[in-house]
């Protein structure tokens, strides 16, 4: 049975917070998850980059989005950040969204993740998102960090926070 | 927006987490990504609109050749 264990935790402060910083993860778990409930101070949907190991973006990261907000479908087959980091591209409401790694301590393959993700907002825009992420690179992850992907006007509110742990299948 | 970018960096090995400004490197990449982003996102956007405008047009096509829309739907 698999066992989810706590790693780290980030939260935003008031203030202009655009990243978090998960730093020299333990090598010692089989897969990791990251749990972020997120908004934006902006009232935009906005969105946020999963980047690995202080690397950058372009060449690394591919992903495909399968999304819908409200009845509109919102897929996306190009580089593509995580989707809607507020709900409703409302200030006040938080969008949670999941990501899983398997097998981060591999140095043979591309990391690869797995984002579900969705909020309810104010009940009248749904807006739900799943995607498949891939980093280009076989390094074993060490550092994961969700920047925002437009850092003057999209910024994590108050109480946006992250939650890392690591899975052990047995 | 004049006020400093921050960063919250979690260490996991140590338990410290920190608040951190951006340093003007990060800052700078983080343009260059998002400029990146755009033009992506805008490539990505004009095929979705020129996917959409040729099925309009092959419709319009069928539509004269005297199909009906029931008819275009089914293939």
């Amino acid at each position: 049975m698999a066992t989810y264990t706590f790693i780290q935790s980030a939260t935003a402060p008031s203030g202009n917070v655009v990243s978090f910083d998960f730093t020299s993860i333990p090598q010692t778990y089989d897969d990791l998850v990251i749990i972020a409930h997120t908004r934006n101070v902006s009232n935009n949907y906005g969105g946020y980059w999963i980047v690995l190991n202080g690397s950058t973006i372009n060449t690394n990261l591919s992903a495909k989005r399968l999304g819908v907000s409200g009845t509109t479908n919102n897929n996306s087959t190009s580089v593509e950040t995580v989707w809607n980091m507020s709900g409703g591209g409302n200030s006040s409401y938080f969008a949670t969204t999941r990501t899983y790694f398997p097998n981060y301590t591999n140095t043979t393959s591309n990391k690869v993740a797995l984002i579900t993700g969705g909020q309810v907002g104010n009940g009248t825009d749904l807006v739900q998102q799943v995607t498949a992420w891939k980093w280009a690179q076989t390094t074993a992850i060490t550092r994961i960090e969700l920047r925002t992907d437009a850092p003057t006007t999209d910024i994590f509110g108050q109480y946006s926070s992250a939650y890392l742990y690591g899975i052990s299948k047995s | 927006m004049t006020e400093i970018l921050t960063k919250v960096v979690a260490n996991c090995t140590t338990g410290v987490t920190e608040i951190l400004p951006l340093t003007a490197e990060e800052i700078a990449q983080r343009k260059i990504d998002a400029a990146a982003h755009a033009v992506r996102k805008a490539e990505e956007d004009a095929a979705v609109a020129a996917k959409a405008a040729a099925k309009a047009s092959a419709e319009a096509k069928l539509t004269a050749l005297g199909l009906t829309a029931e008819e275009i739907a089914a293939l």
